[in-house]
C-alpha cells in the first residue's frame, strides 16, 4: 500500500508534467486554476493520467470539486448544513480543508479553488480503497 | 490593390534567417542524410534537425515556442510554420509594442500528421488491447494523452498561431497537397488584391520525416533509393537518373498587405504579388497528367493576372522534385513556355520536399538568394533532362526580379505564382 507521501510525490510529478514545471514548483497548496493556469483540457489530462498512472476509476466532478459549488447552492435551497453535503461529497478531504472551502466558496466572484493537495487527498482514498 | 509581401520568415535545414539561408547555399554542404535514424531505412532525407531535437533553432521565435506549454499539441511540421510566423511577424516591423492587428486573417498549408508511432501509447492497439482495460472505449490505449488527436488535426497548428499573437481574424488551414503553400499564398493575394482585407499572415509548415510519413511515399514508389553510403547525393531533379524525391521538413512565413497599407506603416518591401494561377488535372489521383496542359493553364493564368509575357520572366523556382513523372512533364512545359530565357532552380536538390510546405519554404529561398545576390545551382547537377531549358547550373549572380513559383502535387493540384522582387517603382 502507497503510503500518502508516496502518493503525493506521483501526482506532484504529473501535475508538474502536463504544466511544464518542476516537481519543486507544486505544492499541496498550489491552485491549479488561478496558480498555474489550468484550463478544463489541463483537468481532462490529469483525469486520464490519474487512471492510467493509479488504476483508479476518477469522477471528475468529484476530484476536480466541479460539484462544490452546486452542493452550497443547494445546502442554501435547502436549509441544510454545507458541513454534512461536504462531508457526504468529499469524503476524503480533512474537515478542516472542508471547513475552508464551504468558508471560501461563500464568498462572492470566488476563484477556482482546486488544489494539487485535494487531488492527491482523492487518489490516496482511491488507492486505499482499492487495496 | 497592389499586394506586397513585407515580412518572411523560415525554419528549416538550411537555416532559420535569409542570410542564414544563402549562407547555406554558399556553403554547399549536403545536408541530406541517411533516413534511417526517422524509422525506416533506405531513402536519403532532409532533416531540420535530429529526430530527437525540435530543430527550431536559437531565436526569440524558437525560445518562445519552447517556453509555450501546448507546443506538444502541435504536430512537428506545424511547429515549424510556427516558428517561421513568429520571425515573419517581427521581420515584418510587428513586435509585442507594436503587434499585428487582432483582426488579421491567418492562411495556412500544413500537411497531415502521420508519425503514428511516434504518439505515445497509440500503437500498438489491436481488439484484444481494448478488452483487456474494460468496458468503456475511453479506457482504452491507457498510454494515450487525453488530446492526442490535436497533433492529428490539421487546423490546430493554425489555432495554436492566433492564441500566441492574440489573433481573431479568420482562420483557414489548406491543405492540397504539394500545392498547398502556394495555393495558401494565391488565395492571401487575391483576398488583399480584391480589398477584401488589408493584410493576411500566411504560414506553411510539414514533416513527413517519421516511420509512418516515410512509408506512405515508399509504398508508392516515389521516394529515390539512397543506402547509407550515398544518402548525402540526395535527390536529381531534372536529371536523366531522376529516381524519386528526398522527403524534407520545415516552414516559412509571410506578412502579404496591400502596397498602401505597406507604406502607410512605413514597412520594408521584400517583392510584390503580381499573378496567381491554379487549376487541377481532374486525372490520376497521384500521377501529374502528362500531358501537363493543366499545369501550363495554371502558369499562364498567372501570368496573365500579372500583365507579362514568358519573356518577362527572369527567374523561376520549379517544383522540380527528382520524380520520373514529374520532372519530365515540368522540363517540357518550361521549354514551350520560356524556352532558354529564364534562369530555372530547383531548391528541392537543396531543402529536399518539404511537401505541403515546399512553395513557401522556396519562395522564402529565393528572397534569400536575392538578398545575397546569388542563385545556387541544381545540387551536384551533372547532366540534365533537357538542353532547350536554362537550369542553373553553377552559381551565377541573381538575374531581373520578376520571376515564378511553380508547385505541383498529388491530385493534379497545380499551383504558379508571379512576383517581382524587390520595392515596387511607384
Amino acid at each position: 500500500m502507497e503510503t500518502k507521501q508516496a502518493v503525493w510525490t506521483r501526482v506532484q510529478t504529473i501535475i508538474a508534467d502536463i504544466f511544464d514545471r518542476t516537481p519543486e514548483d507544486i505544492a499541496p497548496e498550489t491552485r491549479i486554476m488561478t496558480d498555474l493556469g489550468g484550463e478544463s483540457v489541463d483537468l481532462l489530462e490529469i483525469a486520464v493520467r490519474l487512471n492510467a498512472d493509479f488504476g483508479i476509476p476518477v469522477d471528475e466532478d468529484t476530484v476536480f470539486l466541479k460539484s462544490l459549488r452546486y452542493l452550497l447552492a443547494e445546502c442554501r435551497a435547502e436549509g441544510r448544513r454545507p458541513e454534512d453535503a461536504l462531508r457526504e461529497a468529499f469524503p476524503y478531504l480533512s474537515p478542516e480543508r472542508r471547513e475552508t472551502l464551504a468558508r471560501e466558496a461563500a464568498r462572492p466572484q470566488v476563484m477556482p479553488l482546486l488544489c494539487a493537495g485535494d487531488i492527491a487527498a482523492y487518489v490516496a482514498a482511491a488507492v486505499r480503497r482499492r487495496g | 490593390m497592389r499586394v506586397v509581401l513585407t515580412g518572411a520568415g523560415i525554419c528549416s535545414a538550411a537555416g532559420h534567417s535569409l542570410a542564414g539561408v544563402a549562407a547555406f547555399f554558399a556553403g554547399n554542404n549536403s545536408p541530406f542524410v541517411p533516413s534511417e535514424t526517422f524509422g525506416l531505412p533506405g531513402y536519403a532525407v532532409c532533416p531540420a534537425s535530429s529526430p530527437d531535437e525540435d530543430g527550431l533553432g536559437s531565436d526569440d521565435a524558437a525560445a518562445r515556442l519552447r517556453a509555450w506549454r501546448r507546443r506538444a499539441c502541435v504536430q512537428r511540421g506545424g511547429r515549424f510554420a510556427l516558428a517561421a510566423a513568429l520571425r515573419a511577424v517581427s521581420h515584418a516591423g510587428f513586435s509585442p509594442a507594436c503587434p499585428l492587428p487582432p483582426e488579421t486573417p491567418v492562411l495556412a498549408a500544413l500537411g497531415p500528421m502521420l508519425d503514428a508511432a511516434g504518439e505515445p501509447g497509440l500503437l500498438p492497439l489491436h481488439p484484444a488491447d481494448a478488452h483487456s482495460v474494460g468496458e468503456p472505449a475511453d479506457d482504452a490505449a491507457p498510454g494515450l494523452a487525453a488530446l492526442w488527436l490535436l497533433r492529428w488535426l490539421p487546423n490546430t497548428t493554425c489555432a495554436a498561431l492566433n492564441q500566441l499573437l492574440d489573433l481573431h481574424g479568420e482562420a483557414l488551414t489548406v491543405n492540397a497537397a504539394c500545392a498547398s503553400a502556394t495555393q495558401a499564398l494565391g488565395q492571401a493575394f487575391r483576398r488583399i488584391a480584391t480589398g477584401e482585407v488589408e493584410r493576411l499572415l500566411v504560414m506553411a509548415g510539414d514533416s513527413r520525416l517519421s516511420a509512418h510519413g516515410l512509408l506512405g511515399y515508399a509504398k508508392a514508389r516515389a521516394l529515390c533509393r539512397r543506402d547509407a553510403a550515398d544518402a548525402s547525393r540526395g535527390p536529381r531533379p531534372f536529371a536523366p537518373d531522376g529516381d524519386g524525391f528526398a522527403p524534407g521538413e520545415g516552414g516559412a512565413a509571410f506578412v502579404l498587405e496591400s502596397l498602401a497599407a505597406a507604406r502607410a506603416r512605413g514597412a520594408v518591401v521584400l517583392a510584390e504579388v503580381l499573378g496567381y494561377g491554379a487549376g487541377c488535372d481532374g486525372g490520376s489521383l497521384t500521377a501529374p497528367d502528362p500531358s501537363g496542359r493543366y499545369a501550363e493553364a495554371a502558369v499562364r493564368a498567372a501570368l496573365k493576372q500579372a500583365g507579362l509575357a514568358p519573356e518577362a520572366i527572369d527567374w523561376i523556382a520549379a517544383h522540380g522534385t527528382g520524380t520520373p513523372l514529374n520532372d519530365p512533364v515540368e522540363a517540357a512545359l518550361l521549354a514551350r513556355l520560356f524556352g532558354n530565357g529564364p534562369a530555372v532552380l530547383a531548391l528541392k536538390s537543396w531543402l529536399g520536399h518539404t511537401s505541403a510546405a515546399c512553395g513557401a519554404l522556396e519562395l522564402a529561398c529565393v528572397l534569400a538568394c536575392r538578398e545575397a545576390g546569388f542563385m545556387p545551382p541544381i545540387r551536384d547537377a551533372e547532366t540534365f533532362l533537357r538542353s532547350d531549358v536554362r537550369f542553373v547550373r553553377t552559381t551565377e549572380p541573381f538575374p531581373g526580379p520578376v520571376g515564378l513559383v511553380e508547385s505541383f502535387g498529388f491530385g493534379g493540384q497545380n499551383a504558379a505564382l508571379v512576383l517581382r522582387l524587390g520595392t515596387p517603382e511607384a
